[in-house]
């Protein structure tokens, strides 16, 4: 084979053995193959050096800041011309769909009334424009009379509730921006899939939305924030930027916050208790604002839930015993995660979510035995993803704390055999490998340790599974079939 | 039946500690997974350096802020994937491989707003600022400028293999591409690099 059309794979480092000393040979004769390794090599170091300095260079930071500042320096121009144009566009195509809007339409009470006025895009134009001064928008406007409306925009599903008006700007690009006026909104976005960022404001309140389910409620003077799934980050002028968590409702009144600053930490979760015992209510209390005086928005939330979120309304306010043991686990307050979490099982005994939390609270406190009983509970009741989970955590359990490698064994093929694409399939099949050697099966914990070898290259396990095999051959031969342990 | 389960008192002859179960990244994924975002933090700090490290070298005209929050978002994803997430190698691979979905997105969207800014601006104002050539940044700008001609595909896996040292397995895991689709881009990607670092212009390693 010419060793010229060996050069790429020797700059690739697969060469070995013969057939690298054969190359080196060659680069000793060939003059063109000696320059293309030197030219390489001086590219590398280069490219090395270029890659240093773009992570954690004073130069690159500080043409960052140089770049960032041009850019915005450039953006504000680029945007002058466009926003004069944008205006007069507006003043002339707003004069022209108004005409149109009331010569040929025929608004209702029961639809929603979309209209573009001159007045309104010039104030959507202008509220934009002070805080993203990047895209020329278009707002439209969405408003209920005495029905409620649902609709959909982009990736946000949106109820209005009765006397609701709310603005909405696309620009496809980069952002939904919503302006709600007046009234209740309950707004369920998907998940982030195209980089779209979706933003509510609400007097001086900014809400951008990682992916969720909340709901936006202004009347004069108050703003309210209720999320039902993910979290939403709010930030506004007086106001502290903060994070809004499911479950949690955030109250903001226009005249107290300009008053006193810290009043919005202060109003975080008080008015929770108000919210849920809201629901809890049939019928609802008029005078606990305008939620409770159109309940029939709050359930419609509800029924978009799905059957995990129905049962989290359904359950007692305050007393969501498994979310907080949840909390207080992962914060590592065992004792108080346990106790939450059994009072929670004390009305629930077949919850397999709160068995598995309750395993691994047990197994952090070191209670083998228990955590192993819990584990179990949460197999007979899980989810096959959660009761994968359970079997693996209970056969490590078993196998490294207790010693019993017959019960670790047993859960260990009943979690390969779900499929050996399991997110710890080497792991398990390595552990199964060890259980099987404390039962003295050395043939199947060869077979099973070669089979983490050859399936799982590249992992952690394999190099271990390797180990275990050269052990296993070098000592295992004279004493085969004996069983120590 | 629940006082039972938790009512059990250690053995009395407990083995001495070892160390904890669950350890390795596939399991700190399980873990999390199951909502316990220590994991994610242990993630995190296990993989953030390379994975910000990443997307600096394949975004390299981006601010060091976006940078961040590109890496950032990666980590937040990964929460929401870890339930998907099956071992197959290395799960920094599997990291790098969300990271280059976030890059191409982030790319795809500069782009666009690029040629926005260049439609409404009035004319030579979005140009960038003539380069520094004085200090250290001098002898990155021929590499800058064979990256930028480099197209995307091309410059990541130059960036993983060169310079992060992945191997063309991990590459190919991350990438969702066959080994030997690598080791043809990267062959491409060392003639273009070698071919722009050699033009008469070149101000980087000979000076």
């Amino acid at each position: 084979m010419n060793q010229c059309s060996r050069l790429d794979l020797f700059l690739d480092g697969r060469l070995q053995g013969k057939a690298l000393a054969a190359f080196t040979d060659h680069l000793g004769e060939c003059e063109g193959c000696r320059s293309t390794v030197d030219r390489w090599e001086r590219s590398a170091r280069a490219l090395h050096r270029w890659a240093d300095g773009l992570r954690g260079s004073s130069t690159t930071r500080a043409e960052a800041l140089a770049l960032e500042e041009e850019a915005r320096g450039s953006r504000q121009a680029a945007l002058r011309p466009a926003l004069a144009w944008a205006a007069g566009a507006f003043v002339v195509s707003a004069a022209v769909v108004l005409t149109i809007l009331v010569l040929y339409s025929r608004p209702s009470g029961r639809m929603a009334r979309v209209a573009e006025t001159s007045s309104e895009a010039r104030e959507g134009l202008a509220a934009s424009g002070k805080r993203h001064a990047r895209h020329v928008e278009t707002w439209h406007k969405i408003e209920t009379g005495s029905s409620r409306k649902a609709v959909v925009i982009g990736r946000v599903f949106l109820v209005l509730d009765r006397d609701t008006s709310v603005f909405y700007s696309e620009d496809e690009i980069e952002s939904i921006r919503f302006r709600l006026e007046r009234g209740t909104s309950a707004f369920v976005v998907e998940p982030v899939k195209d980089g779209i960022e979706v933003l509510v404001q609400a007097a001086d309140l900014e809400i951008r939305v990682v992916g969720t389910r909340f709901i936006v409620v202004r009347k004069t003077g108050e703003v309210r924030i209720g999320v039902r799934r993910g979290a939403v980050g709010v930030r506004g002028p007086r106001v502290q930027s903060r994070i809004v968590k499911a479950g949690q409702m955030l109250a903001w009144e226009e005249k107290e916050a300009a008053k006193d600053p810290g009043l919005m930490d202060r109003m975080l979760d008080s008015r929770l208790e108000e919210l849920l015992s809201l629901r809890a209510k049939d019928p609802p209390d008029k005078s606990k604002g305008p939620a409770a005086q159109n309940p029939s928005l709050w359930q419609s939330d509800g029924a978009l839930a799905d059957r995990k979120g129905e049962r989290r309304g359904s359950r007692p306010p305050l007393l969501d015993h498994l979310a907080q043991g949840r909390k207080l686990l992962i914060e590592g307050r065992l004792e108080p995660a346990r106790q939450s979490l059994m009072r929670h099982l004390s009305c629930r005994p077949a919850d397999a979510e709160a068995w598995s939390l309750l395993g691994d609270c047990l197994r952090k406190e070191k209670k083998h035995e228990a955590a192993v009983a819990a584990y179990r509970k949460a197999i007979r009741w899980g989810s096959p993803h959660l009761a994968d989970r359970a079997r693996f955590l209970a056969a490590a359990i078993l196998q490294d704390r207790l010693g019993r490698h017959r019960s670790a064994l047993k859960l260990l093929d009943a979690y390969l055999t779900r499929g050996r694409g399991r997110p710890l399939a080497a792991e398990a099949l390595l552990r199964k490998a060890r259980s099987l050697l404390g039962l003295g099966r050395k043939d199947e914990a060869a077979r099973a340790l070669r089979e983490v070898a050859d399936n799982h290259k590249g992992t952690t396990s394999a190099t271990t599974a390797l180990r275990l095999l050269f052990r296993l051959k070098e000592s295992g031969r004279p004493s085969a079939g004996g069983s120590k342990e | 039946m629940v006082m039972k389960a938790t009512a059990d008192e250690p053995a009395a002859d407990e083995p001495e500690p070892e160390p904890e179960v669950v350890a390795s990244d596939a399991a700190l994924m399980v873990d999390l997974a199951g909502g316990d975002l220590k994991a994610l933090g242990e993630l995190y700090l296990r993989h953030g350096e390379t994975v910000a490290s990443f997307l600096a070298r394949v975004l390299p005209f981006s601010l060091q802020g976006d940078v961040e929050d590109l890496c950032h978002d990666v980590f937040l994803d990964i929460k929401n994937l870890s339930q998907r997430y099956e071992e197959r190698g290395s799960l920094r691979s599997w990291l790098i491989g969300v990271a280059i979905r976030k890059a191409r997105n982030f790319r795809r969207k500069q782009k666009i707003h690029s040629i926005l800014l260049r439609r409404n601006s009035s004319g030579g104002s979005t140009k960038r600022p003539p380069p520094d050539t004085s200090g250290a940044m001098t002898d990155c700008l021929d590499v800058q400028r064979a990256m930028e001609k480099m197209p995307q595909g091309y410059r990541e896996v130059l960036v993983l293999n060169v310079v992060m040292g992945f191997t063309a397995e991990e590459i190919s895991t991350a990438l969702d591409i066959r080994p030997g689709s690598v080791w043809a881009r990267l062959h491409r990607a060392r003639k273009k690099l070698m071919a722009v670092l050699d033009a008469p212009l070149t101000v980087g390693e000979e000076r």
